[in-house]
């Protein structure tokens, strides 16, 4: 749990916005699992196309699941009119991520004044059996004045 | 935490903190030793400085590096060698202070492979603040 307060009141609709406008996050099929100030999970169903060549999850969509989820429960504790990107991780594979679903957990460490430190697990369910599979640090930066939506103003809408 | 049933006793432990190494040199001690984590202390000293009363950043480096192979070498079959493949460090606040804490646990104790976070805390009179975090992964050679 994390024991961080909140800059926006709002964070819990603002995230969820945010999370609902990443395509990447709906192609592969995350769901928000639960969200509080500095903490968030996500979760991912099992598919075929999402595996690699030994059946399963593939390593980059662990990874991927992981940064969102640190990425948001650092944006949960972000002032309004800002937004969030990530400018470091690392990541330790600790077992194949076999089984039907995958969860990453994300808890903001340290707050600072632009940078945010967070650490982050992810566990794999199989027959009900929690494996954890990844264990990574997170860096994200807090881009004040900057809004969330659309694409940082560097992608044209009909591109 | 990961525990193996093999872990060394934490009486076995002692003998590295007994040795003249470079824990020693810096005036590190163990505050606990248990299967798979370990707690390490270090008082402040102004040859361990760069900026007046903050710990040179080479010492928190190393008090990782100390932390986290103590913590693996813990859980590790006798007679394996444990040696770091890589240690990542994110440091969010100078760690000035009186005292420094290295608090580290290993994740995954694999065959080959240990995982190992460890989290650095400064001590300032009453106040414990978490300065940097670190993970870590050890070869068995």
């Amino acid at each position: 749990m994390s024991e961080f307060d909140t800059k926006n009141p709002n964070f819990d609709q603002v995230v969820r916005d945010s999370f609902s406008r990443q395509p990447f996050m709906s192609f592969i099929g995350a769901k928000i699992e639960d969200l509080q100030p500095g903490s968030c999970s996500l979760s991912v169903e099992r598919r075929a196309e999402l595996t690699q060549q030994h059946g399963f999850f593939h390593g980059g969509l662990v990874g991927s699941l992981l940064d969102s989820a640190a990425g948001y429960a650092a944006f949960s504790l972000y002032p309004e009119n800002s937004t969030v990107l990530t400018i470091d991780m690392k990541v330790n594979f600790l077992n194949p991520a076999s089984g039907g679903e995958l969860f990453a957990v994300a808890n903001v460490v340290n707050v600072g004044t632009k940078i945010y430190h967070l650490k982050g697990d992810v566990y794999s369910l199989k027959d009900g059996k929690k494996t954890h599979c990844m264990t990574g640090v997170f860096t994200m930066m807090c881009l004040l004045g900057m809004s969330d939506a659309p694409n940082l103003g560097r992608v044209k809408e009909d591109a | 935490m990961t525990t193996k049933e093999n872990a060394n006793e934490p009486s076995n432990l002692g003998a590295i903190f007994d040795v003249p190494n470079f824990m020693h040199h810096l005036g590190v001690d163990a505050v606990s030793l248990e299967a798979g984590s370990c707690e390490l202390r270090l008082d402040f000293q102004e040859n361990l400085s760069v900026t007046k009363g903050v710990f040179h950043t080479g010492v928190v480096a190393a008090m990782f590096d100390m932390a986290v192979t103590t913590a693996a070498k813990n859980v590790a079959p006798d007679g394996v060698k444990l040696v770091i493949a890589e240690q990542k460090l994110n440091i969010f606040a100078p760690a000035k202070g009186n005292q420094l804490i290295a608090v580290a646990t290993v994740v995954k104790a694999g065959r080959t492979l240990t995982v190992v976070e460890a989290n650095l805390y400064v001590i300032k009179g009453s106040t414990r603040t978490q300065c940097a975090l670190s993970l870590a992964t050890l070869i068995a050679e």
